[in-house]
């Protein structure tokens, strides 16, 4: 009996291992949860989740269609909603299914426990073992004793918690989905703060990765979409995933460790074919590039590496596929690319492939197949048209007999399909981004200084100049003035060995090249439609924005600052989030601002630490001598705290959408100002 | 036996806490309370709400809209019974704007409340006049009662 509790303890920590690396990222992990609960609220915020967290309470029920709407009165004209067979569809099926287990244990321990109890008392929980690591951590470090730690940790969390029981309000059982839905995007915001960490932590030292890993998760706007259940927290993550695995293997294949490496190399293609399967066309886009990079830095591309990294692509993809074949019967069709329902726009996909057969498919599931066969069969024109026509006859084609060929000429078919618009797509979203690069003002209105963009239509807002720019959300990102620098160095390094092949650069070089090649291309194809409404912080943009966070980092000047000068940067980090905070409430109560002019105050209030930012990171990186690094230390905390501020305040004062997860906090947020 | 470790001795605490209160064992030591309006009543005593503050003014920051500035009402309750809600509205017709924020009082929760409906942008060419007219309205509602506490028609100036 003991020995089995024995292994099976061993076990975990041996997955642990594998998942966090060590105690750090784990109380990494856990610290960003335990932030991201605190200005967590319960409901829904962008009127796209209405349709995904309807169809979540489908898919929790044992089916992908829709059909009862708990989160919105009616069925129909919610962006988002999808049509095939006479049937429903929400979109974003693989971030659904895996909040779906999540639902489960919710609904399961709301037998036990009541939902609002539950949700506090799994805050709770998680904090008491962030305490209990933090201690040892705490020992290791500094003076503090860690019975100390573990005392006023735990006896913090108790009060915390009898407060918030004693104030509990009433949660109704409905509010579980969503709830369960925001946790699955808290999780993966808090993972893509480990991955960072894990990743920094191969090339440079602990207190870097850990800065990294802190940085990702509360400051910078992944923080903000933490408990925001939209894809994009997700996407992100798994891009930076792909990235460290690809690390990981450049790092193998250097040390002659092939199958190590090939391992590695498999799990990039699982990871990147994984994001099909929430959103198609970036999953495309990532495993394009990702492609060109691999081919170009591997050290082995036999025959048998390469036919086990396209075995990984196709294992990541299934999932979507056979999503894809249940729904509208065809593997390749993703929902995006089946007929809108309510005409609401559908964002980021072809326009010709769904909407041209939307006439045919939609009015008769049942007819549609009989009529189909022949267009299925004869057509290879494959234009939208003949895709939909395809999309019912999955019955059909076992009826007409013919062995093999038909079926498979069919399959053919209908793969060819949707194919053809969304390579038009494709090229359409890369030239038009493009054209984009080339407009100074719709660049900086992207990137720089929103104000009131001419651009973007703020009635959805009303009339709220709630859009933060790039720079604006993350005002970190300002340490990339200093990145043209770096890369005409290291280019001009690079130039004295010419004649070095890509697959004999260093594995960080490597690494580097495949981050660069992956922010670029998320930037580009989203240009064209930026700046846009209900960005927030250009949500568009934030699956690169990891990977941003990982270019700032990998600056000399930055990294080298960190390790050099870790009391500084920790400590002008807590002066800065503290003084943001003040500052943000100071104004907001003494000038009484409304919620577009509080968000632009600290749209300002960002810039100008990202100009301190940009200052310091380019000082020390033209002149380290005249720059000491613990100058370059608060150059990097003062943005980054400020960021904090902007998180924890747009989540308690700022965006109301509904109530507090953790009643402590609902106590506290009547005496603050409000907007 | 009572673990030495603190955190898990608060870990015992909360899970057991938790399950006590639960609805299969269902202590009522923990209740939770309702946020929705039910029967009940509440005696306002006073009301602070400064409506010649309500205007129109530009925003700031850049935010290149003009708001409809209105302050928060601070209203003191005594002896509530049931749950009563205090609705607190600023109207202005002719704009198709009303602004609104409730408090769902429960029994036994006198005290001041602050009702806070925010500001509301309009772009700055929506507004043809120089004084708009407006209404401001607080109430105690519940599904029994619907007492008006103050019921205010102002003039709302367009400040540039």
């Amino acid at each position: 009996m003991i020995r089995d509790a024995e292994q099976f303890t061993g076990r975990c920590r041996q997955v642990g291992t594998a998942i966090f690396g060590d105690r750090y990222g784990y109380a990494l992990w856990l610290g960003l949860l335990v932030t991201f609960g605190l200005y967590w609220r319960v409901g829904i915020f962008v009127t796209d989740t209405y349709t995904t967290a309807n169809a979540l309470v489908a898919v929790s029920n044992g089916h992908l269609h829709i059909v009862e709407t708990p989160y919105s009165l009616t069925l129909g004209a919610q962006p988002g909603l999808h049509e095939a067979g006479g049937r429903l569809y929400g979109r974003n099926y693989g971030q659904i299914l895996l909040a779906v287990p999540l639902v489960w244990a919710l609904q399961a321990l709301s037998v036990l426990i009541t939902p609002r109890l539950l949700l506090l008392g799994l805050w709770s929980g998680t904090a008491l073992v962030f305490v209990a690591h933090v201690s040892v951590l705490g020992q290791r470090h500094t003076n503090v004793a860690k019975r100390t730690v573990l005392w006023v940790g735990s006896g913090l969390v108790a009060v915390l918690f009898l407060v918030g029981a004693l104030a509990a309000t009433a949660l109704p059982d409905t509010s579980l989905p969503i709830a369960a839905f925001q946790i699955s995007t808290m999780l993966a915001a808090a993972t893509t703060g480990v991955v960072l960490y894990r990743l920094v932590g191969i090339w440079h030292d602990r207190s870097v990765a850990l800065a990294a890993g802190v940085a990702i998760g509360i400051a910078s706007s992944v923080g903000f979409w933490a408990s925001l259940p939209k894809r994009h927290v997700l996407v992100g993550l798994l891009i930076l995933t792909t990235v460290y695995l690809f690390a990981r293997s450049r790092v193998a294949y250097a040390d002659a460790e092939f199958r190590l490496g090939l391992g590695f190399r498999a799990g990039a293609y699982i990871a990147a074919g994984l994001v099909t399967w929430t959103h198609a066309f970036e999953g495309f886009f990532l495993v394009v590039t990702l492609a060109l990079v691999d081919l170009v830095t591997a050290r082995r591309n036999s025959l048998l590496h390469l036919a086990v990294a396209a075995l990984a692509l196709f294992l990541g993809s299934l999932p979507m596929l056979v999503t894809n074949f249940l729904i509208s019967g065809n593997p390749v069709k993703p929902p995006r690319l089946l007929s809108a329902v309510g005409g609401a726009n559908v964002e980021f996909t072809p326009e010709t492939g769904g909407d041209a057969g939307t006439g045919g498919g939609s009015g008769t599931g049942g007819t549609e197949g009989a009529g189909t066969d022949g267009g299925t069969g004869g057509g290879s024109d494959g234009s939208g048209g003949g895709s939909s026509g395809g999309s019912d006859s999955t019955g059909a084609d076992g009826d007409t007999g013919t062995p093999i060929i038909t079926p498979i000429l069919g399959l053919f078919d209908r793969i060819m399909g949707p194919a053809a618009p969304a390579m038009v797509f494709v090229s359409d979203a890369v030239s038009r981004g493009l054209d984009v690069l080339a407009t100074p003002e719709r660049m900086s209105q992207i990137f720089l200084r929103s104000g009131s963009a001419p651009q973007i239509n703020y009635a959805p807002n009303s009339y709220e100049a709630i859009e933060l720019t790039m720079v604006e959300a993350v005002p970190l990102f300002g340490a990339v003035a200093a990145l043209p620098v770096v890369l005409v160095r290291s280019v001009a390094q690079r130039r004295r060995q010419w004649n070095v092949r890509p697959s004999h650069y260093s594995p960080r070089t490597q690494t580097d090249m495949l981050g660069t090649a992956l922010a670029a291309v998320f930037t580009l194809v989203y240009l064209s439609r930026l700046p846009l409404h209900t960005q927030l912080t250009v949500r568009y943009l934030l699956p690169t924005v990891p990977l941003i966070m990982y270019g700032v980092v990998r600056i000399p000047a930055v990294h080298e600052t960190v390790s050099d000068a870790k009391r500084w940067l920790a400590g002008g980090y807590a002066a800065s989030t503290i003084g943001g905070l003040l500052i943000g409430l100071g104004v907001v109560a003494g000038l009484d601002l409304a919620l577009g002019e509080a968000v632009q105050f600290h749209a300002l209030l960002n810039l100008g630490g990202a100009v301190v930012c940009a200052g310091a990171v380019l000082g020390r990186t033209l002149v380290p001598d005249r720059v000491p690094s613990r100058v370059g230390a608060l150059g990097l905390a003062l943005p980054a705290g400020l960021t904090t501020a902007y998180l924890l305040l747009s989540g308690l004062v700022y965006f109301q959408y509904g109530p507090f997860a953790l009643d402590f906090i609902r106590v506290l947020t009547p005496h603050l100002p409000a907007v | 036996m009572v673990p030495r470790h603190p955190p898990t001795a608060v870990a015992l605490f909360v899970l057991v806490t938790l399950v006590v209160t639960g609805p299969l064992v269902g202590v009522d030591a923990v209740r939770t309370q309702p946020t929705t309006i039910g029967d009940g009543t509440a005696t306002v005593s006073s009301v602070q709400l400064p409506t010649s503050e309500i205007r129109f003014t530009d925003g700031r920051f850049g935010t290149n809209v003009a708001y409809l500035r209105v302050p928060d009402a601070s209203v003191t309750v005594d002896s509530v019974t049931g749950r009563p809600r205090l609705l607190y509205q600023v109207a202005v017709p002719a704009l198709d704007i009303s602004l609104e924020d409730e408090q769902v009082l429960s029994d036994g929760q006198s005290g001041t409340y602050r009702l806070a409906p925010g500001d509301r942008a309009v772009t700055p060419s929506s507004l043809e006049r120089d004084v708009y007219r407006g209404t401001v309205l607080l109430r105690v509602q519940s599904f029994e009662t619907a007492e008006t506490i103050v019921a205010e028609n102002v003039t709302v100036q367009v400040e540039q």
